[in-house]
């Protein structure tokens, strides 16, 4: 698993990489100066309000948000075109004649894919940390530090989520798939807050209906909301974060299994 | 065999965890909001449009009738039992609610949307004539008439009537001297119609019905001028209650 990992990783030496890391970074420090994201929204949209219910001193920052998003689009674009690569040069055939198995082999994408995300973050923060200092004199509280980290939950449910798709299309496919599924996630995202604030009864059998498509999607609105450091909240966002992954590993696993590669070669 | 044994002891438990968790971080989210703090348009325009459709569908629909059940005048309820029998998506309501008005309310210029919904609807048994809708029309004066006139010729409209028919249609406004300046519309109208198909008599008496048109007052004039008036008498009226105590 951690050899196919490495393998993954070897996609940090290609040039497309460093430049995404060189766009990433000057952006983190272009954004670094901007107000914490509930300054940023009307204080009336429930965005704002999921964002900033004044339940934590430190709050997430409009940078860390917009590298995120960033962070999440360049290492979604980097890793989706991973394994329909592995199939179409038939690097998968070699692979898998190994003593690895599929699971293994997926496995150490998903952990590859995530550590391109979270470099790609990571050191995205750390020019913003380090922006502020400069500009500022002073750097940021540890716990708003570590508030950002908490983003780095939702690239688990993500990276998995790109594997999966990338499991069934080719390279530009798995790339365009993804990002309408997660355009897709986003606008039902609300759904079951919008729903949960409306009179009772009114939504009907379109909230009912709403819901179903709703649980076919993961709900990254959760990763922004406003909580308790070290609570409750965080333990469920990682339960949440954990069971999503795995779900969407298995669904990739199954389409691993019953797969015929030789039907996708280019060779 | 284990293997599909242990690959369904996975998903199980997964799911479960995805379920439990997903409900406490919705209900986390939901806690978050102050509901005084959000308007209702700001949670409907954050559903998705389709749904958002269906639920200010189901917030108007609730609306009026609440507001049905709450009426006091038959004024009032008539106007609003129009105003749900337009707005309902459910057609045997519609139906009903017309088809009330119609028969209950043929003298009341609140029933026009139902008169209207009849109106050349060859589908319906209860289908409206011309000259049955030109009887209803002119049972009213000629403010409340100016709306209804306008309701029947978006109809026309809508069912794509040729322009002699619409025309013909519009042959009694030439009968009635307008009282109210918005009348000038459908007599330019008629002028249009009367100059494209070659009936100068039509179009001579409907452009001198503009120019008399023009020399009277705005429906939304007569309306704000009646009132301010009826304000003042109410003004009037506290205003003496006040001083016999």
């Amino acid at each position: 698993m951690f050899a196919i990992a490495l393998l993954t990783l070897k996609r940090m030496r290609e040039p497309a990489f460093f430049i995404f890391l060189g766009i990433g970074l000057v952006l983190a420090f272009i954004f670094s100066g901007l107000d914490p994201i509930a300054q940023q929204l009307s204080a009336e949209s429930i965005f704002a309000q999921v964002v900033d219910a004044n339940r934590s001193k430190s709050p997430l920052l409009s940078a860390a948000f917009v590298m995120f998003v960033i962070s999440a689009f360049f290492g979604g674009f980097l890793g989706a075109a991973e394994i329909p690569r592995d199939i179409s040069s038939d690097l998968i055939l070699i692979l898998l004649s190994k003593p690895i198995r599929k699971l293994s082999y997926m496995l150490g994408k998903y952990l590859g894919m995530l550590v391109i995300c979270l470099a790609l973050y990571c050191s995205s923060l750390v020019i913003i940390f380090l922006s502020h200092w400069i500009q500022t004199g002073e750097l940021y509280s540890m716990l708003l530090m570590l508030k950002q980290l908490y983003l780095v939950l939702a690239f688990l449910p993500f990276c998995g989520m790109i594997i999966m798709i990338s499991c069934f299309t080719g390279e530009l496919a798995a790339m365009v798939i993804s990002f309408i599924y997660l355009v897709f996630s986003l606008s039902f995202s609300f759904l079951p807050i919008a729903v949960a604030m409306l009179p009772k009864g009114v939504a009907g059998y379109a909230g009912a209906a709403g819901f179903i498509i709703y649980y076919l999607f993961p709900n990254f609105i959760f990763y922004f909301q406003d909580f308790k450091m070290f609570g409750l909240v965080f333990f469920m966002l990682l339960i949440y974060s954990l069971s999503l992954s795995i779900i969407f590993l298995l669904i990739a696993v199954g389409r691993l299994e019953t797969m015929d590669y030789s039907k996708n070669s280019d060779l | 065999m284990k293997r599909k044994t242990g690959l369904f002891l996975l998903i199980v438990p997964v799911f479960l965890l995805y379920f439990v968790s997903e409900a406490f971080l919705r209900c986390a989210a939901v806690a978050n909001i102050n509901p005084d703090k959000v308007k209702l348009d700001n949670i409907l325009n954050d559903l998705p449009e389709s749904i958002r459709d269906i639920v200010t569908y189901r917030i108007m629909h609730t609306d009026i009738t609440n507001a049905l059940a709450k009426a006091s005048t038959e004024e009032e309820k008539l106007s609003l039992m129009a105003q749900l029998g337009e707005y309902t998506r459910d057609l045997q309501e519609k139906e009903n609610i017309f088809r009330l008005l119609r028969s209950k309310y043929p003298n009341r210029p609140e029933s026009a949307p139902a008169f209207v919904y009849y109106f050349l609807r060859k589908e319906s048994p209860d289908q409206i004539s011309v000259p049955e809708f030109h009887k209803y029309l002119l049972k009213f004066p000629q403010l409340e008439r100016f709306n209804i006139w306008a309701m029947a010729l978006n109809r026309l409209t809508q069912l794509k009537i040729s322009e002699p028919e619409k025309m013909n249609f519009m042959l009694p406004l030439l009968d009635t001297k307008p009282e109210y300046r918005d009348y000038s519309i459908f007599y330019t109208e008629l002028v249009r119609l009367g100059t494209k198909y070659k009936q100068p008599k039509i179009a001579n008496r409907a452009d001198a019905l503009i120019d008399e048109s023009r020399l009277r007052d705005s429906i939304a004039e007569v309306l704000m001028e009646q009132e301010m008036q009826r304000q003042a008498r109410q003004t009037a009226r506290t205003g003496s209650a006040k001083k016999g105590k």
